[in-house]
């Protein structure tokens, strides 16, 4: 009995001061894929299964960039930007996400936009290289512009019309956060996992360091981007934001970011700094997040109040508005770095 | 069954007791608000710095032709410098609060601030 008891205590200190509330070990994971830092966080009694499963996850978002990326010339996407309107035969993976960025092209009225790779390349944001290009090159650009370019046509055929060029960048990263919780999910209904592929994060199973199993997530201050104005308490879903921030220049004290407006061809300019959208699917939520961008705030708020979507909009004149839907997981915390809580 | 201790026993406790005292040392000794700024290039930790008043550093990382320069004064840590196009990490401003990070995507170089009154889990951004 003595014995027991003593195990008991004794097995007990041990898991206490292992750090972690529910006794689980965790491994993390820092890599590089489709242009953005991803880390990779597991818990699960069994470390070795955390290990394996980050790295098939690390495994399958790599080969989801070999077909995807524009930059690499075998991959899928840059054979059928450089079929010059042929009809191409692609991977079904690839033709799957294409069906999924058209859907959302369809669904946003063109706010998010596929195929707005012309444009990037253009003004090069992000690059050394980059500049306001003259409204003859824009307008010229803009003609190869139009998500209703890509056609679909069954068996994994795809042909682009007009100069169409593809970009995936919109929305790969959320189309590999929920293969990346598929495959945590498949790994066993232990394992607990948060994923944060470059501005896309995910949640799956519940947060061994909460007692409510919620997993906390930040949504960034615009100007202090390491630091947040608001945050949503997740489980099972994912949080996706989109702003002015991250990759821009600025020229003759105006800012110019990468989320271009299909209709202008500029980079969007209504009033707003970030979007973030909360939604089961990180696909879903990666495409919003561009098209409420575009839309601005007055017509984005209409669009998810029609759809029920969960967003959160931070605008110009530093407010921070969130949606009916995100109400219950949201709570403001931007006062000290000057918002209002637009609620 | 046998209820007596034997030598052997007390052993087994004794070496059980040590490996759950040194387990928790670590934690003993950082308070609930302490602060460590880890460093990583390439998922490699590269730096593990106690962040506390009075404390400077100054670490330069090199990837590629691109330097940064990072800045720890007391529990503030920043990219200070870098000379990547995109400047993402320069723009990211300060870290203070455990749970932040900064990456520089060309240098594949990560500075986080952990500690145990993280408020978030991760930042959107």
């Amino acid at each position: 009995m003595k014995r027991s008891v003593m195990a008991a205590v004794l097995g007990a200190l041990l898991l206490l001061s292992s750090g972690c509330r529910a006794g689980l070990a965790s491994s993390q994971s820092d890599f590089y894929a489709m242009d953005t830092f991803m880390t990779v966080t597991a818990y699960n009694q069994d470390e070795r299964l955390a290990r394996s499963t980050q790295a098939e996850i690390e495994q399958h978002i790599n080969a989801l960039d070999q077909l995807m990326s524009r930059q690499l010339v075998a991959s899928g996407t840059a054979k059928l930007n450089g079929a010059k309107g042929a009809v191409v035969t692609v991977d079904p993976k690839l033709y799957d996400i294409l069906e999924t960025a058209v859907y959302y092209a369809g669904q946003t009225d063109g706010a998010y936009d596929p195929t707005t790779a012309p444009l990037s390349d253009l003004w090069q944001i992000g690059t050394d290289y980059a500049h306001v290009p003259t409204q003859e090159e824009i307008d010229a650009v803009r003609k190869q512009v139009g998500w209703e370019n890509i056609h679909l046509l069954g068996n994994n055929q795809v042909q682009l019309t007009n100069g169409a060029q593809v970009d995936l960048g919109g929305i790969g990263k959320g189309y590999a956060a929920n293969d990346a919780a598929a495959i945590c999910r498949t790994a066993g209904d232990t394992l607990r996992v948060l994923a944060q592929l470059g501005g896309n994060i995910i949640g799956v199973g519940e947060n061994p360091k909460s007692d409510t199993g919620e997993w906390v997530i930040g949504i960034a201050d615009p100007d202090q981007p390491s630091d947040y104005v608001a945050t949503v308490a997740i489980t099972e879903e994912s949080v996706v934001t989109s702003g002015d921030y991250e990759r821009y220049f600025e020229q003759g004290g105006k800012r110019y970011h990468h989320i271009f407006d299909p209709e202008t061809g500029y980079p969007a300019d209504k009033g707003l700094r970030a979007v973030t959208v909360v939604d089961a699917d990180s696909a879903k939520a990666d495409a919003l997040t561009t098209a409420l961008f575009v839309m601005g705030l007055e017509r984005g708020l209409e669009y998810c109040t029609a759809h029920e979507i969960k967003a959160v909009f931070i605008t110009d004149d530093r407010q921070v508005i969130p949606t009916d839907a995100v109400r219950v997981q949201y709570t403001f915390m931007g006062a000290q770095a000057g918002y209002t809580d637009g609620q | 069954m046998d209820n007596k201790w034997r030598r052997g026993d007390f052993a087994i406790c004794t070496v059980v007791l040590c490996l759950a005292i040194l387990a928790a040392v670590p934690f003993f000794f950082l308070s609930a608000d302490a602060l460590l700024c880890e460093i990583r290039q390439d998922n490699q930790v590269v730096h593990t710095i106690r962040l506390k008043e009075g404390y400077r550093d100054t670490i330069t990382l090199e990837r590629d032709g691109v330097t940064n320069v990072i800045e720890i004064e007391g529990k503030r840590v920043r990219f200070a410098q870098s000379n990547c196009p995109d400047q993402v990490c320069v723009r990211t401003g300060t870290l203070t609060r455990a749970g932040q990070m900064a990456v520089c995507l060309p240098t594949r170089v990560t500075v986080r601030i952990l500690g145990a009154d993280a408020q978030v889990d991760a930042i959107a951004g």
